[in-house]
């Protein structure tokens, strides 16, 4: 890492969430658990978009509630401006939540149907009891403006908008107490493309004006490049790179981000018809029995009868700012290694052999 | 360890020699000389107490053997209604079918008797969904479902039928076929859950397949490999395919033709390259320049498209699109465009716009793309 310790907003350190599996009707004994978030640690620059990328079940949406502790990390540290907010004491907590905010995804059911916009956007600066009476409706003026609402909004609710606006009442909300650090879950993956184009734009303004550190989680990759200085990929509850946004996309150095890479459609038939795709078999395995050693070599195309197996490869710093976790990175990036499989592969037809669940 | 990946360049190449060798490529059964399928001037409404949705308003267009014909647009714009309403999936209360033909293989499926319609459906054209977890009986095992296809349509008997499923799901790439005929749908992920509805589908070879966002609910890796056996199964059958979906990536990949759809209309149909190359409608445009892509910088800008799609309770007068679009003149708003073929495009390339978007602002939209294309 090139930035000093002064740079860094958030500071995350082998995060760990974990949730146990229970069984038993009387006595619930813990027989297992999901290890939902195993280890994980980045760090969030101030006023920088960090990407959080990874399919369903990397656990991607819990590291992002981890973070703001809305979920109890099981081990781990987490470190806000210098601040450790896993130790924090629910005093200090509600302190703390007044610099860091989030936006979901759904924007239906993330909206109280019973209240008014006016109310929804106003209650973070009633609760922190930042502002109240007019000076609370002239903030509340303010804050529909900037997320570009009409002043008239206030007085409707959330189901005479559609899911566009609505997604900008969730920002307008969480802009209210004026925060440090926005975490944005799939803040646009339920909305409709000439619309998600709006939220992302409005998104970027919003950092610009306010001076907003965003940890942005999508599944999108295009989306996230689009507004990510840096990008975090995540992969069966670890992190497998960490790098810029354009070195991730045009240098990618694990195969696990080389095979997303390739699996993104790009809208160009051009481009489409004649790139290089890796295509992966079988499915990501269960966080309830991750692999041992790396975690993606079940399904790794360049998998190594050595070390792969057995031998958890560390994050570690291949080219500046870039980290990867892959014991094999430099002689794959080299090109010494050949992917398993050009013409040997198991053909759709024929059926893939290739167990789609790992089983130890 | 087996392989764990495959390596695929160019994208269409996939078609595995041993199955064209196996005999899997059907034959033709077509017996007239038209197109496949045409669509002429399909109309639906839904109609409640209160209030009539005009949801597909005017849908044309056609589809011959083997050709593979992408349908993209937005929510609500009619995509999904459309292909219900060909097959008489829609539902009977609400649903109206004022105007229109569905021509297959010379039959009018719209006014087909249920149970001539039943025999179409599913042996001829098949059709998938975007969800396979609510597509799939939750209570019956894989095996069941997949053998009450050939059973009911083709009659084969116990024994046959046991066969022919399991070679269905070799076909689709699942693994042990034997063992998972007994497994019941929860058993399998999401995108195993989808390769079982793609054999459902194919269990009797249908000339078309529609497939109605197949992908939409799947990861990007798993995507990628439903898409893979989706060209590999259009090329090895022989079947016509009709995919629905609203990412304009997925198409572009995998379609010959595509179809822009926006309020209950085709706004643009063309040859995928030539759509792409050279949008002609204003919304096509707006669509392509408001997709973030992952080979473009990150300092260019999204153009949205202003405001939101319009509320499809009144009856066009005008140009659907018109409120939104900047090139809209008095004449779109007033006159219902038709499709056309486009004065300065090329074959088969068809617009529904008064106002066609001009070269000079095509152009912008390739150096937007970092003159990619």
């Amino acid at each position: 890492m090139n930035a000093g310790p002064g740079d860094d907003l958030v500071t995350v350190e082998d995060l760990q969430v974990h949730f146990p599996i229970r069984s038993g009707v009387v006595v619930a004994r813990q027989v297992g658990a999901v290890r939902a978030v195993d280890g994980v640690s980045f760090t969030i620059r101030r006023g920088e978009t960090l990407g959080l990328v990874g399919e369903s079940g990397s656990g991607k949406t819990t590291t992002g509630r981890a973070l703001l502790r809305l979920v109890e990390p099981t081990g781990g540290r987490v470190t806000f401006d210098g601040i450790d907010v896993t130790a924090a004491s629910a005093a200090d907590l509600r302190r703390l939540r007044r610099r860091m905010q989030m936006v979901f995804q759904d924007p239906y059911s993330s909206l109280n149907p019973r209240r008014n916009v006016g109310n929804i956007v106003a209650e973070p600066l009633r609760v922190h009891e930042v502002a109240s009476g007019r000076d609370l409706d002239r903030r509340v003026g303010e804050l529909l403006d900037i997320v570009g609402l009409p002043p008239g909004a206030s007085a409707r609710y959330p189901h005479e908008f559609s899911g566009g606006q609505r997604q900008r009442i969730g920002l307008a909300r969480a802009v209210a107490l004026n925060p440090d650090l926005v975490v944005a879950d799939e803040p646009v993956s339920a909305l409709d493309v000439s619309i998600q184009a709006q939220i992302l734009n409005l998104l970027r303004d919003l950092q610009g004006r306010l001076g907003l550190t965003y940890l942005f989680i999508a599944h999108d990759l295009a989306v996230v490049r689009h507004v990510a200085d840096r990008i975090a990929v995540m992969y069966l509850g670890g992190l497998v790179e960490v790098s810029d946004a354009g070195e991730l996309v045009t240098n990618p150095l694990h195969p696990y981000t080389r095979a997303l890479l390739s699996a993104v459609p790009i809208p160009d038939p051009a481009v489409e018809s004649s790139r290089e795709r890796i295509i992966l078999h079988g499915d990501m395995p269960s966080p309830a029995a991750p692999p041992p050693g790396c975690r993606f070599h079940t399904r790794c195309p360049w998998v190594q009868p050595e070390r792969c197996a057995d031998e958890v490869p560390a994050l570690r710093p291949l080219a500046s700012g870039h980290l990867a976790a892959c014991h094999y990175a430099e002689q794959i990036a080299a090109g010494a290694l050949a992917p398993h499989a050009a013409g040997t592969a198991a053909p759709v037809g024929a059926g893939a052999r290739v167990p789609d669940r790992y089983d130890p | 360890m087996s392989t764990a990946a495959e390596w695929e360049r160019p994208a269409r190449s996939a078609i595995d020699p041993s199955a064209i060798a196996a005999g899997l490529i059907s034959s033709s059964r077509s017996t007239n000389n038209g197109p496949l399928l045409q669509v002429s001037d399909l109309e639906v409404r839904f109609v409640t107490r209160d209030r009539t949705v005009h949801a597909v308003n005017g849908v044309s267009f056609d589809l011959d053997v083997g050709e593979t014909l992408g349908i993209v647009g937005e929510s609500g714009c009619g995509k999904s209604v459309t292909s219900l309403a060909m097959l008489g999936l829609l539902p009977r209360a609400t649903a109206r079918v004022p105007a229109g033909s569905v021509r297959f293989d010379g039959e009018d499926l719209l006014r087909l008797r249920e149970d001539r319609l039943c025999q179409i459906r599913g042996r001829d054209i098949a059709m998938i969904f975007q969800d396979p977890m609510t597509s799939l009986n939750p209570v019956m095992s894989v095996g069941r479902q997949l053998t009450e296809t050939v059973r009911t349509h083709l009659g084969y008997d116990r024994g046959q039928a046991r066969d022919a499923a399991a070679d269905l799901l070799d076909r689709v790439g699942i693994p042990d076929p034997r063992r998972r005929l007994r497994e019941y749908p929860h058993q399998f992920s999401g995108g195993m859950r989808q390769r079982v509805m793609i054999a459902m589908a194919i269990a009797c070879r249908p000339r078309l397949l529609i497939a109605d966002e197949p992908s939409t609910a799947l990861d990007v890796t798993i995507q990628a490999q439903i898409l893979k056996l989706l060209r590999a199964l259009v090329e090895t059958e022989g079947m016509a395919l009709m995919l629905i979906t609203h990412d304009l990536g997925v198409v572009a990949g995998t379609c010959e033709r595509t179809a822009v759809m926006y309020a209950g209309r085709i706004v643009e149909i063309a040859p995928t390259a030539e759509l792409f190359a050279r949008p002609q409608h204003p919304y096509t445009l707006g669509l392509l320049r408001s997709v973030p892509r992952l080979d473009s910088g990150h300092d260019t800008a999204l153009a949205p498209i202003p405001g939101a799609p319009r509320d499809q309770t009144a009856a066009l007068t005008g140009c659907a699109f018109a409120p939104r679009c900047t090139y809209a003149t008095q004449e779109s708003r007033e006159r219902l465009p038709v499709l056309t073929p486009a004065p300065s495009a090329g074959a088969g390339h068809q617009v529904a716009c008064w106002n066609p978007v001009p070269e000079a602002d095509r152009r912008a939209l390739t150096r937007l793309q970092g003159g990619q294309t």
